[in-house]
């Protein structure tokens, strides 16, 4: 047996010393011999028998508890049974590539696939044979049957991370001749997809961190310019993980918006940024944005249509920004068009809003001939009453903050609607016969676009401007009654990790469980779980600790940690039943 | 130094002997059936011997002689003296609930003394039952003083005497803390004429100390009982307190016994004066 974490037997023996400290210094209650107890205890009865808060606790009690602590700790450390300790052929896969340079606190995600590895060696049987080989874009043997365990460790030290994404794939298929012939294969990965796979079932998968978002703010420099101060931000991406649209923001101690900016990496998986404050800030906060969810209601809502609906064409004018694309890519039923003409509505930005419209139209940063600029409104109210209130729906916009906005003449035909102390910064009406929406301020000058609700805005204005009846939303969870039918629908896609359930029930088919983010393709109809909440994910973060799924050999069908924990419960069970016992004896 | 004997721990200083010499035991004027002697009436009228002694705090006034008052210009009692000696014993429980508390312990051997130098004083006859150690009667004073300094506590619990001497008088001193403490005191009336009943506790029995959380231990059967010795409880133990001696009170005037409720703090005069009357 070999432990994964041999540390936390450190932290489980210092624990143990606290337990048999207190033992010993634990304030016990004062004895006082008196000559008779009879009146006392005729006071108290039984049936109101005082429980001391410091019941006098004998040594055997204190080493059951201490058992109890040792097994918990036992399992903690991640323990590996190797079943059989005859001679085996290990074959250990560590994945190289960038995202394993990730750092989680103080150690490099490699690192602590280094130590498993190394860990994996000490506890092979005595004449075991070790194939060490690594993965990242392709596939490298660096010891092949290998029994000298010094040279294997001095390989692993060796490991490197590469500045290359990784390809498990071909490692599967490299693998997969080997399947049956071998009984001991660790990969050890930090891939998002490592459970995704068509792995042998007898291969072990250690999964190390995650890689759902492997994107980290790696450097940040302050210089002192001449006329202010320069910040240069550095933002690395470690691949393996699908990159989406993301917006770094820089905001001071008291939460005010100070500067952001769209991340876009360069060949070499990385972006620089740089910006000039003109006075020091003493506090800098920058985050990677969307991340975590922010609680809203509209973050547990299922979105859906149906295929013989006709699709919502948009023609896209807009300067070089990828949020509202990303925003549209996630709403259902929306096809992008490159003629205006055909084009069910537009979405313009910096422009003017033109004398005669062909379409219905959203106008964002609209262009004046004076403008009124003012710095860092906040939206202190959103307005807004009746039919157009359904702007606002799922979403709550009145803490936006925009770094530079212009305060927009509202005309006659136009109705306020996002308005901060300085004026009207948003309004819609009907111009000319056409829905319009007006924006006198570009997106990514706000953190409107940072909040996970951001595509129901988008969703909320395009349903203003092109008014038709849809089906709207479920809750996560909750199952979508998929209509009548003979056949049941076929699931032709869905996000990755999903298990789309359908299931029958009376006449109506169902879909069932819907609660992991992504897009859902359905033969007759489409769904959106929104992709920004942790509320309707399972979906680890890669900050969080690192997942260790370890199926090793197994003590009676159990592996040897849920052996462990089994035994501590039954220990624990005995442990209550005793003191129990115990307390009702004094 | 002042004591009644250097060789013994100190019980009775000579000031308490000298005291206690004065007094004279309440006996009733009815015989003990089968008894050889008798005992005259309080009022020692007819023609017993009588002797004529200065008044003292605490003598019944009906035994003033006012001729002998005026005569010696002092007042002066006429006090019978016994055709036979009277007996009585003295009951003591020396059970590890007595003698737990030091000052309780030597109250109780105080009074137990006290009531055989009272007794001897007026050669009557004293005699002790503690524990299943029964006396010789005494008559001599100092021998009895001897005896009541040899007495030793007990690691046992209190278990009442199957069968007392032959005597006018029993004194049991006890803290009562036995169950079948009214059925002790219902035996000890019916084997004796005249029973007085000195319930003695100590003052930490009367006014509890408070405390958070204290394991109270019995100290005769090791129970324990852990409590938070809050106002609250404290008054409550004393309602009860008070409540129990009240039902010890009432069934001992049903048996005619006398009863004295005291405790280690009280001076040994009070006591006695109690006792006496």
């Amino acid at each position: 047996m070999t432990l994964l974490y041999p540390w936390v037997l450190g932290v489980g023996g210092a624990f143990m010393g606290l337990m048999v400290l207190w033992h010993i210094l634990r304030p016990k209650s004062q004895v006082r011999v008196i000559p008779s107890i009879q009146l006392w205890r005729d006071l108290l009865p039984e049936s109101q028998s005082y429980r001391p808060i410091h019941p006098p606790q004998p040594w055997w009690l204190l080493l059951l508890r201490l058992a109890i602590v040792a097994v918990l700790t036992v399992a903690a450390a991640g323990p590996i049974l190797v079943a059989e300790r005859v001679p085996q052929h290990l074959i250990i896969v560590v994945d190289t590539s960038a995202s394993m340079a990730a750092r989680s606190g103080s150690t490099q995600r490699l690192d602590e696939a280094k130590r498993i590895a190394q860990n994996l060696v000490a506890a092979a049987p005595a004449g075991s044979d070790v194939t060490l080989m690594r993965v990242d874009a392709d596939v490298e043997i660096l010891a092949s049957r290998e029994p000298d365990r010094t040279r294997l460790n001095q390989r692993i030290d060796q490991l490197a991370a590469r500045p290359v994404a990784g390809n498990l794939e071909q490692l599967v298929q490299w693998l997969g001749a080997l399947a049956g012939r071998t009984s001991q294969i660790y990969v050890l990965s930090d891939d998002a997809r490592l459970g995704q796979y068509a792995w042998p079932s007898a291969w072990q998968r250690i999964a190390i961190g995650g890689a759902i978002r492997n994107d980290a703010i790696d450097d940040v420099q302050v210089d002192q310019l001449p006329d202010g101060w320069q910040v240069r931000v550095r933002i690395r991406h470690y691949g393996d993980a699908t990159t989406s649209a993301r917006l770094i923001e820089v905001r001071d101690a008291q939460g005010g918006l100070i500067a952001a900016n769209q991340v876009q990496f360069d060949a070499d998986n990385q972006f620089v940024w740089a910006f000039d404050l003109p006075e020091p800030v003493p506090t800098l906060q920058f985050r990677l944005a969307p991340d975590a969810a922010d609680g809203l209601a509209s973050d547990d809502v299922v979105y859906w249509h149906t295929a013989d609906e006709q699709p919502i064409r948009i023609a896209l004018q807009i300067d070089d920004q990828r949020f509202v694309p990303a925003a549209l890519a996630i709403l259902p039923n929306i096809q992008l068009v490159t003629d205006t003409q055909q084009a069910d509505m537009l979405i313009v930005s910096g422009q003017v809003l033109p004398t005669t419209p062909t379409a219905p139209m959203w106008l964002i940063d609209a262009q004046h001939d004076e403008p009124t600029l003012v710095d860092r409104p906040v939206l202190e109210r959103v307005s807004l009453s009746g039919s157009e209130s359904r702007l606002n729906r799922d979403i709550d916009v009145t803490t936006t903050q925009i770094l530079t906005a212009t305060v927009l003449d509202v005309p006659l035909w136009g109705q306020r609607w996002l308005t901060s102390a300085s004026g009207t910064h948003a309004y819609l009406g009907t111009y000319n016969g056409y829905p319009t929406v007006v924006f006198g301020f570009d997106v990514r000058q706000s953190d409107l676009v940072l909040r996970p609700e951001f595509p129901l805005l988008v969703r909320n204005i395009i349903e203003y401007l092109t008014p038709v009846t849809r089906q709207s939303r479920w809750q996560t969870g909750e199952s979508i009654a998929l209509g009548p039918s003979d056949t049941p629908p076929q699931l032709i896609s869905m996000p990755p990790g999903s298990s789309a359930r359908i299931e029958r029930i009376g006449s109506q088919y169902y879909l069932l469980d819907v609660v992991t983010p992504g897009l859902y393709q359905l033969s007759t109809r489409t769904l959106v779980v929104n992709l920004q909440s942790r509320v309707e994910s399972d979906v680890v973060r890669p900050d969080q600790v690192p997942v260790v799924d370890v199926p090793s050999a197994t003590v009676g069908g159990l592996t040897l940690t849920q052996a462990c924990i089994f035994g501590a419960l039954l220990l624990l069970a005995g442990e209550r039943w005793l003191a129990i016992t115990q307390r009702r004896v004094t | 130094m002042d004591v009644a004997r250097t060789d013994n721990p100190v019980i009775l200083t000579d000031t308490q002997l000298h005291w206690l010499r004065q007094l004279q035991l309440p006996w009733r004027a009815a015989a003990t059936q089968g008894l050889t002697g008798e005992r005259r009436s309080l009022t020692g009228r007819g023609n017993e011997p009588e002797l004529l002694r200065r008044y003292q705090y605490g003598d019944d006034v009906r035994r003033i002689d006012w001729p002998a008052t005026l005569r010696l210009q002092r007042p002066t009692v006429r006090q019978p003296l016994a055709v036979m000696p009277g007996r009585v014993q003295v009951v003591l429980d020396t059970s590890p609930s007595m003698h737990l508390i030091p000052s309780k312990w030597q109250v109780a051997r105080q009074l137990y003394a006290s009531i055989g130098v009272v007794a001897t004083a007026h050669a009557d006859m004293v005699a002790s039952v503690h524990g299943s150690v029964v006396s010789p009667w005494f008559i001599d004073t100092s021998k009895w003083i001897d005896w009541a300094s040899a007495v030793q506590p007990s690691a046992d619990p209190f278990v009442g005497p199957t069968d007392l001497l032959r005597s006018q008088m029993t004194v049991f001193i006890s803290d009562l803390w036995h169950t079948d403490a009214l059925q002790m005191i219902r035996q000890l009336a019916h084997q004796t004429s005249h029973l007085i009943v000195i319930n003695l506790l100590s003052f930490s029995e009367v006014e509890p100390a408070g405390g958070d959380e204290i394991t109270l231990r019995d100290s005769e059967n090791a129970t324990e009982l852990t409590v938070t010795l809050s106002p609250q409880l404290i008054a409550r133990y004393q309602d009860k307190l008070d409540a129990w001696r009240t039902t010890v009170r009432q069934h001992c005037q049903t048996l005619a016994v006398d009863y004295v409720a005291c405790h280690d703090q009280q001076s040994l005069p009070s006591i006695i004066a109690e006792v006496l009357q």
